[in-house]
């Protein structure tokens, strides 16, 4: 990436300096330099992942779109595959839990339900660093009904 | 100089967890859940801190010692309570038949600083393995139920 960058850039002063006034080559190069800078800025940016049900999901937790909603917008930096926080992904990826057993949907269900409960999650560091990353009122209100309808269509 | 500090510090004990004077009727070891051999070893490595029933050494009404051990008990209670057991969920002991193969397989229970004074609750590979075994089996048998 930096290659190519510095690529056209040299190739943007040699017209510039040196007229070289092939306006075929000038956009080419423009285009070329539009391009690069999208896919930098894209390539810098870490995308959070987002949750999408699976097709094949064989699990038995049944996911409503405001749920998924809640996850994506307040869990799925830490509790996903690619996160970095080794904590949380021992406690929950999201992702797997589209193939638990009911075994394992209840006494994941009910940790999660403890941790709304007890306003445990996000985590306080987490919130104290980036306020907006707290559940809101209606979010909590929305993640809980679903656990909790989650959890009496299983019990 | 320090025997005054250390005199000074019996003033601020705090207030020891209470003890059950009676056995617990939610405990887990009055339920048909954990054999004899398991719930021995649950009694001698984990109840002082996770049950109602915690016995407390001379040296717990001590401090600074009693801070830890009030602490531990407080703590060890709220994560998990053997004296409850019979009044928790299902899921909820299944999470907790979970954390316990969990913490015990990775060595973190029973604490360090807990079985260097208590050396009879220090869990050997094949004690750790038949508690593990232990909480996989009784989940399974939960779900069967």
């Amino acid at each position: 990436m930096k290659r190519m960058w510095y690529k056209v850039c040299t190739e943007h002063l040699n017209l510039i300096l040196f007229g070289k006034s092939d306006l075929t080559m000038m956009r080419c190069s423009l285009l070329l330099f539009f391009m690069l800078t999208i896919a930098s800025i894209a390539n810098a940016q870490q995308a959070k992942p987002v949750l999408v049900l699976p097709a094949d999901a064989q699990g038995v937790i049944k996911y409503t779109p405001e749920a998924l909603k809640v996850i994506n917008n307040k869990c799925m930096s830490c509790h996903t595959p690619s996160s970095k926080d080794e904590d949380a992904k021992e406690a929950l990826i999201w992702e797997e839990t589209f193939n638990y057993n009911k075994k394992l949907a209840l006494l994941t269900l009910d940790d999660i339900l403890e941790s709304l409960e007890k306003g445990e999650m996000p985590p306080k560091e987490t919130v104290q660093k980036t306020p907006s990353a707290a559940l809101t009122t209606a979010e909590a209100v929305t993640l809980k009904a679903w656990v909790e309808s989650s959890l009496t269509k299983l019990e | 100089m320090v025997a005054v500090l250390l005199v000074g510090l019996q003033f601020f004990r705090g207030k020891a967890p209470e003890v059950a004077t009676v056995h617990p009727p939610a405990d887990l070891l009055g339920t048909s859940q954990v054999n004899a051999e398991v719930g021995m070893l649950l009694k001698t490595a984990c109840y002082d801190c996770h049950s109602n029933e915690s016995r407390y050494p001379w040296y717990s009404y001590i401090m600074p010692f009693s801070r830890f051990v009030y602490k531990h008990i407080e703590e060890g209670r709220k994560e998990l309570n053997f004296s409850d057991w019979s009044s928790l969920p299902l899921r909820t002991q299944l999470r907790k038949l979970k954390d316990i193969g969990k913490e015990v397989e990775k060595g973190t229970m029973p604490l360090g600083s807990y079985t260097f004074v208590h050396t009879d609750a220090k869990l050997d590979q094949e004690q750790i393995k038949l508690i593990k075994d232990w909480t996989e089996e009784l989940s399974d048998k939960l779900m069967e139920d």
